[in-house]
């Protein structure tokens, strides 16, 4: 038990050293995403999923939009420069911008 | 063991093809006889040359006035005729002759037909009606040209083997004799020829007339020059049979070669058939069972030497048990070709009999009979009974062949019973018969229903039938009905339909609210129903929800603000203001269209704002890209 407390306390300040803050601003973007699917979810499990159309297009938006978040945080992180090479943190930003444009217009369209 | 199963193989074969021996089942009757003489008769009256000669040949033509329209008719048919030649003038001359013809032929024609010897002759049908066509005209061919016209026949028989040719060749043989006796070691290799179909006929390629040509030839040739029969008597059988399946035939031609061809056979004594008949239907009175049997040859003819002894031997079909081992069957003094055997000694019970009959032990053939039975009406019971409950019933007898006194009345409770049972009248056993059947007529409407009468355990026939239930096939129809009693079988000599009483039927009326449904017209419009929404949540549930997912924003916010957002980067250069408005403003678009816009006037505005954002954000980034270079020139890649 202790020694997990440690791991995890020495992960922590691992994470709070050593993580870019930029990174970190990203992180809570992810759980922001996170927490609002899963209210989602909890929503759907109660009350049940009609309007369906309405449901599936929130609860898509938030799994893409935390797909893309990922993918946004593995392009601008600095220790993944050698797998992306060639696409440097502003490129992978506009990317994440057109891409959820794109998104957003579907799910406007499924929405109802 | 071997040796013993060969053995009964062979007596199996032998038994298998003994069955019928020398015999065929039908030949050509009188009915037969009329129709061909009527195709003859339409023959002669036809514009055929082909057709007038072959009927000239069959039938006298005594009126003078057809006879000379005739004889002007083959001319001008003659000349417009589009036979070969040979054929046609074959048919002028015979055709002439036959019908005794005043006028004199022309000059022309007959020098063409005596030259036609000393030339070389194209086949064997050719010669055969160059010579033919001689001895219509009474005249000899000369020795010379007979040598010739063997000469010429061995050529073309070495060249052409086909089987008219053959057949052509026969005929001509027969008519130049002794000469052209080389043609006696052909015949079997035309009769080898002969195609069997399915074990009972045999026939030539190429249908009646080639088969009736070669059967005349080959039995002339081996006639004239004195050789043994051209065929066994089996597949004389055959031939006869083939022959009298053809018997329907319609040309003149093929009804007069059809008729030489059984002619030919049935003269050949060694290996004629004869047919062997039962005469009438073949159902025998069980009071006075006679069997009557003809014996006729393949016209219908009685034999010459008649057959002096016929024996048979009866069985049941049923179990092949033999009922009589030697009936002798004896010619009856009136008429040659019937032979009778009176069987009242065996007292044949009702049923199907085979008659294995043998004429002195040459000919041998099975014929089917029936003896049929009589039937009687012991007890007939009729009533009224009601449906539900299971009282006794009061029941009338009824006795053949009366009909019952008073009228029967029934309503949709009660039901009707019938019962009765029926007797062989010679032995008073219950039978059971094909067809047993209760009718009931509604003479008033001409209606009628008809219901079958189940046979029970004491086989006795039943009937009953709910009035109640049954009304739907009577229509509801309420009303006098008269009962029929149907009785019926195959191996009955007396079947009958009996008129057993009346019944007046009373029927409940159906309900009339269902009936008017067939009335004619539009159907009720079909309205589209929309699918009814699922009930929703009360508000407040969707409200507190709403809320829920703000909070996490609230709390991004929240934690960006822990953190520190950095936004000493933000410059008020027109590019980053472009950018963000331009991407804010299409995330406004988007709500809208959400709102109300469609898919294409969103795109319509999208594209421009798009267009601008993508040029504001591409130099925005550009720059930030150039200014992180600047700063740490080492990252830069």
């Amino acid at each position: 038990m202790v020694e997990i407390s440690s791991v995890i306390s020495k992960f922590y300040n691992d994470y709070v050293q050593n993580t870019p803050k930029k990174l970190k601003l990203v992180d809570i973007y992810l759980g922001y995403i996170l927490l609002t699917g899963i209210i989602q979810f909890v929503y759907c499990c109660l009350v049940g999923t009609f309007p369906f159309n309405s449901f599936l297009s929130g609860f898509i938006s938030t799994v893409s939009c935390f797909v893309l978040a990922v993918c946004l945080r593995l392009q601008a992180n600095p220790q993944n420069k050698a797998v992306f090479a060639g696409i440097s943190p502003e490129r992978g930003f506009a990317d994440f911008i057109f891409a959820h444009v794109i998104l957003f217009l579907v799910v406007m369209n499924f929405i109802g | 063991m071997l040796n013993l199963g060969f053995m009964i193989l062979c007596v199996l074969c032998a038994a298998s093809t003994t069955w019928s021996t020398r015999t065929v089942d039908s030949h050509l009757g009188p009915k037969d006889l009329t129709r061909l003489q009527k195709v003859f008769v339409d023959g002669l009256s036809s514009n055929d040359l082909q057709a007038i000669f072959f009927a000239s040949l069959n039938i006298e033509t005594t009126d003078a006035a057809t006879k000379e329209a005739l004889c002007q008719k083959i001319v001008t048919l003659h000349a417009e005729s589009k036979l070969n030649n040979f054929e046609k003038d074959y048919y002028l001359i015979g055709a002439h002759r036959n019908l005794r013809c005043t006028a004199k032929l022309a000059e022309s024609l007959l020098s063409k037909v005596y030259s036609s010897l000393e030339s070389e002759l194209g086949t064997t049908q050719e010669i055969y009606y160059r010579v033919v066509t001689h001895k219509a005209l009474g005249v000899q061919v000369s020795e010379a040209a007979q040598s010739k016209i063997v000469k010429r026949l061995q050529e073309l028989l070495k060249r052409d083997d086909t089987l008219s040719g053959l057949g052509y060749a026969f005929n001509v043989a027969i008519q130049l004799g002794p000469s052209a006796s080389f043609i006696a070691n052909r015949i079997e290799d035309a009769v080898v020829q002969a195609d069997e179909v399915d074990g009972k006929l045999l026939q030539f390629e190429g249908g009646l007339s080639i088969t009736a040509l070669i059967l005349n030839g080959v039995f002339g040739v081996s006639k004239t020059f004195n050789k043994p029969a051209p065929v066994t008597s089996e597949q004389a059988v055959k031939f006869a049979n083939y022959l009298l399946s053809r018997r329907s035939v319609q040309t003149a031609k093929g009804a007069h070669v059809l008729i030489e061809a059984l002619k030919t056979i049935s003269s050949t004594e060694k290996v004629a058939p004869i047919c062997i008949q039962l005469i009438g239907n073949g159902q025998l009175e069980s009071q006075s069972p006679t069997l009557n049997v003809a014996i006729v040859d393949l016209l219908g003819k009685p034999l010459s030497p008649a057959v002096q002894s016929l024996s048979a031997k009866i069985s049941v079909k049923k179990d092949n048990s033999v009922l009589a081992e030697k009936i002798q069957l004896v010619s009856k003094s009136s008429d040659k070709t019937t032979y009778v055997a009176d069987l009242s000694s065996l007292k044949p019970a009702r049923g199907i009999y085979q008659a294995d009959l043998n004429a002195d032990g040459v000919y041998k053939q099975k014929l089917q009979f029936k003896v049929l039975g009589r039937v009687k009406v012991q007890t007939l019971e009729l009533g009224i009974a009601e449906s539900d409950a299971s009282a006794a019933t009061r029941k009338q007898s009824v006795s053949f062949p009366n009909k019952l006194k008073d009228t029967l009345s029934a309503d949709s409770t009660q039901k009707l019973l019938l019962k009765a049972l029926l007797v062989d009248e010679s032995n008073n056993k219950p039978i059971s018969v094909h067809q047993a059947f209760v009718r009931l007529y509604n003479q008033e409407t001409d209606k009628e229903i008809i219901f079958v009468a189940e046979q029970d355990s004491s086989k006795a026939y039943k009937f009953d039938m709910d009035v109640g239930n049954q009304g739907k096939n009577f229509n509801y129809q309420n009303g006098l009905y008269n009962i029929y009693l149907t009785i019926g079988d195959a191996s009955l000599s007396n079947s009958f339909e009996w008129l057993l009483a009346d019944v007046q039927l009373k029927f409940n009326q159906p309900d009339r609210d269902i009936k008017p449904s067939f009335v004619r017209g539009p159907l009720p419009e079909i309205v589209h129903q929309f699918r009814v929404p699922d009930k929703r949540p009360p508000r407040i549930v969707s409200d507190i929800f709403t809320g829920l997912c703000i909070t996490p924003l609230v709390l991004l916010f929240v934690f960006w603000a822990k953190l520190g957002i950095n936004v000493s980067n933000f410059t008020l250069a027109p590019s980053t203001i472009g950018f963000h408005l331009g991407f804010g403003g299409i995330l406004a678009l988007f709500f809208v269209f959400w709102l109300q816009l469609n898919m294409f006037q969103t795109l319509r505005l999208l594209i421009p704002i798009a267009v601008f954002t993508f040029l504001c954000g591409n130099r925005l980034l550009r720059r930030l890209y150039a200014q992180r270079n600047a700063k740490n020139p080492a990252g830069a890649s």
